[in-house]
């Protein structure tokens, strides 16, 4: 009888099993996607290298209203302005060498930024009352950031501490136009530039592996995560299609039932000889 | 049917400690510092120091066993299903048992609900020896 073949499938009685079924692959599809997304955003970071590319000005790489461009997290950019120490402002729980300290930042007028300020990480003190001051101008390179944003909570509002480098927060502390993101100056001369006047006596450089960030290898840990999700999307289907089949069956036999005169239990599924013959296989 | 119970058993209950251990301990030990966690929780109670051997512990924790834990789920969900087909259970107690699995502590009280049933329904399969017991 093909029309019975589709039909007990389409019944009520089954539609919460499709629901689940529906439900259950598709979480587990997505949820493998993200994590595919995450893997390979990783990646494409890594392989890019961007950190090693040569400098360029910063005009070329930011400019302000606009967003910050998400191919160049890392690039080396070539700064020159004057140093707002009035708005200088601590990012505190930054680790260096295992300890604790805090990340110095000051805001600078950039030349060609049209008053615009870009807030530039000096270095890291362990010390936050012992902070050098930095006046005049400065030139120099550094890596190019974008504003962090973990959602930690800024727990005292009113002081010139962050727990962390959000742009939003920085606009409310320093009350100007502000870059897209943020720069780690290089006061060490790592990518062949030390800053001139960097204002970072008794400072250690931060570099931009210190820039808070997820293992690397949380990419491997992404990419086996999706086969995961995966895998138990592949499985959420066979348990569903299996359920649909049996149900299939027992309807089946339950509609022969007032035609044939009935062969065997109708809604008795133990007496099923094809299903034990199944179970009893594994 | 001794054997699809035993190794359904077996896996719920190496998931289940193993839940415990990842979700109880692990996770608070990795991020209970103060912070922020995931991305979504905006803070957390400050139990643990950040940086301290403690949390390492916890993020170790989370990032070996967390990837571990996943494929052993897959297994029990594979023992678990064998076991649901054998055993004949209609898809309502599979599913519940099947997402029980994922739950801390309450996957022990669906791998003990899921034994009882398949005890009482098929005693004289379960019986020791090859003659079938008295119904228990």
């Amino acid at each position: 009888m093909p029309a019975s073949r589709l039909h007990p499938v389409l019944r009520p009685r089954v539609w919460p099993l499709h629901l689940i079924g529906v439900v259950a692959v598709a979480v587990a599809l997505s949820l493998g996607l993200w994590q595919y997304g995450a893997w390979q955003a990783h990646r494409e970071r890594a392989a890019a290298e961007v950190v090693e590319q040569d400098p360029v000005p910063l005009a070329d790489l930011l400019v302000p209203g606009d967003g910050f461009p998400g191919a160049d997290v890392g690039a080396p950019a070539e700064v020159a302005g004057t140093w707002r120490d009035d708005l200088t402002f601590l990012v505190d729980d930054r680790r260096v060498d295992g300890e604790v300290g805090s990340w110095v930042v000051t805001p600078v007028a950039t030349d060609d930024g049209d008053g615009a300020l870009l807030p530039v990480v000096r270095g890291w003190t362990a010390d936050p009352d012992d902070v050098p001051a930095a006046t005049g101008t400065v030139t120099g390179v550094g890596w190019l950031q974008p504003g962090e944003g973990t959602g930690a909570v800024d727990e005292d509002p009113t002081d010139r501490v962050l727990p962390q480098l959000r742009l939003a927060d920085v606009v409310r502390l320093v009350d100007a136009d502000i870059y897209p993101g943020y720069l780690v100056l290089d006061i060490d001369g790592e990518t062949g530039v030390a800053a001139a006047n960097a204002a970072a006596d008794g400072l250690r450089a931060v570099t931009p592996d210190q820039v808070p960030e997820v293992a690397p290898n949380t990419s491997l840990r992404n990419l086996l995560y999706a086969i995961e999700w995966w895998v138990f999307a592949a499985f959420a289907a066979f348990v569903w299609w299996r359920f649909a089949r049996d149900e299939v069956e027992r309807a089946r036999r339950a509609d022969a039932l007032p035609d044939d005169g009935g062969e065997e239990g109708p809604t008795d599924p133990a007496g099923d000889p094809q299903e034990s013959a199944v179970a009893s296989s594994s | 049917m001794r054997g699809t119970l035993l190794r359904y058993r077996v896996m719920a209950t190496i998931v289940g400690v193993l839940l415990v251990v990842l979700i109880l301990i692990g996770v608070p030990l990795a991020n209970f510092d103060g912070s922020s966690m995931w991305g979504f929780i905006p803070s957390t109670p400050a139990w643990v120091t950040p940086g301290s051997g403690a949390q390492q512990l916890g993020e170790d924790i989370t990032h070996y066993l967390g990837v571990a834990h996943g494929w052993l789920y897959m297994i029990f969900l594979v023992t678990a299903f064998l076991l649901a087909r054998k055993a004949l259970w209609e898809p309502g107690f599979t599913v519940v048992t099947l997402l029980c699995g994922t739950v801390p502590v309450l996957s022990f009280w669906a791998e003990h609900r899921a034994t009882k049933r398949v005890r009482r329904e098929y005693a004289d399969e379960l019986a020791p020896g090859s003659t079938p017991g008295p119904p228990v």
